[in-house]
């Protein structure tokens, strides 16, 4: 029993892991894009 | 084709030439060998193991080991003299390229073999009674084919990467686990002199060497690519 | 594409890993002799499936991109290898906690176990050609990286296999060592497992292209 569910959390925590740091470099990502349109246009305006 | 094999022989002599002018490199190979065999057979002794039995596995870990830093030589020293366009120019098919260079992993390859597999053979003290020395030459030398055919593949990919050459091992690692399963078998069964268990293992090499002969020719332009 | 709670896919894929959670656990009869960590089995796998699955993609992404030089091709290679690395991994972390309790060891050197340790270090090698800076060089390179591995798979197979064998073999040529309730609860945790990894494919291929982007908008704005 032990071993079973030993098993089952390992492989949630690891896909739960790798969506939460795919998530984290998404938002990240985001924030920088965000940033970096909002200079292309005050680039384009001067 | 004469002009092709012809070509990758000019390469190769050209290679050949270069190495041995300079030999700091193929030198302190050479000495890494000698001391690899030297270390390992000394930690056996210390622990007391049946030196026979560990020496196939000890003989090819330590070929490894000295693969990984002679096999880096043969594009790096192009790429670092800046001479590889020159070279990829005068060559005109890519793939002349890569059969020289394969040629001469495997000749220096070789060569520091016949360095280090006899004083291995002496510090562990082989029982050789039995053994097939054939069998065992062409253990080393099939083995040795698929390590260097891997290497020059891999030695073109690494060298494109600036500050990344780190990465040869890593990659060369997992596809070369046939050949130090075949080679390890090959050169045990050798050892016993069982020719039945050994000609499976000697296909199962020349399998290898064959395939990553062959896949350049198909793989190799896109490395070089550019 | 909507991600996260708000995308339906998301709610969907939830719902039908329960019930593949439920069928695992009250549909599928205990095993006789291993009892209940035999039911690790439906899930390892799956997970193993998924890893070889995700190697042919990276090599079919990767002949694609050679061909015709899309970035999609090679964004899906590196996503798929970075998934598979994921599957392999859960893959060789729930063997040992079924071997230990049945083969009284964690870790034995046979064909299938070997092969697929070997495959994680193929997906490492391959991540970390790929992975480190978008360049169109490393790109070219990976795609030839990943043919080859994929290639190689194999000749590691085999010659494992010619060497020694003691993993039971589940699924052979004479048919399935299961019952139809176990089998039932096997395919469908294999067709979950293909599910999420196709949604995590998207998801992640999804966050690549926005790099790309980012590095593009910095160099039209840096030069």
């Amino acid at each position: 029993m032990t071993f079973f569910l030993a098993g089952y959390i390992i492989i949630w925590a690891a896909i739960f892991l790798y969506t939460a740091a795919i998530k984290r470099g998404q938002d990240k990502l985001e924030q920088e894009l965000s940033l970096l349109e909002e200079l292309v246009q005050q680039q384009s305006q001067r | 084709m004469p002009s092709f094999w012809r070509k990758a022989w000019l390469i190769y002599r050209k290679d050949l030439t270069d190495e041995f002018r300079t030999t700091d490199h193929l030198l302190s190979t050479v000495v890494f060998g000698i001391m690899l065999v030297f270390v390992t057979s000394f930690a056996l002794q210390l622990v007391d193991v049946s030196t026979n039995d560990v020496f196939p596995a000890v003989l090819w870990v330590s070929i490894f080991f000295m693969a990984v830093l002679a096999l880096q030589r043969s594009f790096a020293k192009e790429v670092d003299s800046g001479a590889l366009d020159a070279l990829l120019l005068a060559a005109g098919d890519r793939s002349i390229l890569f059969y020289a260079k394969f040629l001469f992993s495997l000749t220096v390859l070789l060569l520091l073999e016949a360095v280090v597999v006899p004083l291995l053979w002496v510090f562990i003290s082989v029982a050789w009674r039995k053994a097939d020395v054939l069998f065992l030459l062409a253990a080393i030398f099939f083995g040795s084919w698929g390590l260097a055919a891997v290497g020059t593949l891999l030695n073109a990919i690494t060298v494109q990467l600036a500050g990344a050459r780190l990465l040869f091992p890593i990659l060369a690692f997992p596809l070369l686990i046939p050949v130090l399963i075949g080679a390890i078998l090959c050169t045990q069964g050798a050892l016993a002199g069982d020719r039945q268990s050994v000609l499976g293992w000697l296909y199962l090499l020349m399998i290898f060497d064959l395939l990553f002969t062959v896949i350049p020719l198909l793989l190799f332009d896109y490395i070089l690519e550019g | 594409m909507q991600h996260g709670l708000k995308s339906p896919v998301f709610w969907a894929l939830t719902l039908i890993i329960l019930i593949n959670m439920w069928v695992i656990v009250f549909y599928a009869p205990v095993e006789k002799t291993m009892g209940i960590v035999q039911k690790v089995f439906y899930f390892h796998v799956a997970s193993a499936w998924v890893g070889l699955l995700a190697l042919a993609v990276v090599c079919g992404a990767s002949i694609h991109y050679l061909w015709k030089r899309t970035d999609q091709a090679s964004n899906l290679a590196l996503a798929s290898a970075e998934i598979g690395t994921v599957f392999i991994s859960c893959t060789l972390l729930t063997g040992p906690l079924w071997a230990y309790p049945i083969w009284n060891t964690w870790w034995t050197w046979d064909p299938r176990l070997t092969t697929t340790l070997v495959l994680w270090f193929m997906y490492v090698a391959y991540i970390a050609l790929h992975g480190g800076d978008v360049t169109d060089t490393r790109k070219r390179l990976a795609a030839v990286y990943g043919i080859i591995c994929f290639m190689n798979v194999p000749l590691v197979f085999f010659s494992t296999r010619w060497w020694r064998s003691i993993h039971p073999v589940v699924i052979s040529t004479e048919g399935i060592g299961l019952t139809p309730k176990m089998r039932t609860a096997m395919f469908l945790s294999v067709a979950v497992f293909s599910l999420l990894y196709i949604h995590l494919l998207r998801i992640r291929m999804g966050s690549i292209s926005l790099k790309h982007r980012v590095k593009r908008l910095k160099a039209q704005l840096f030069a």
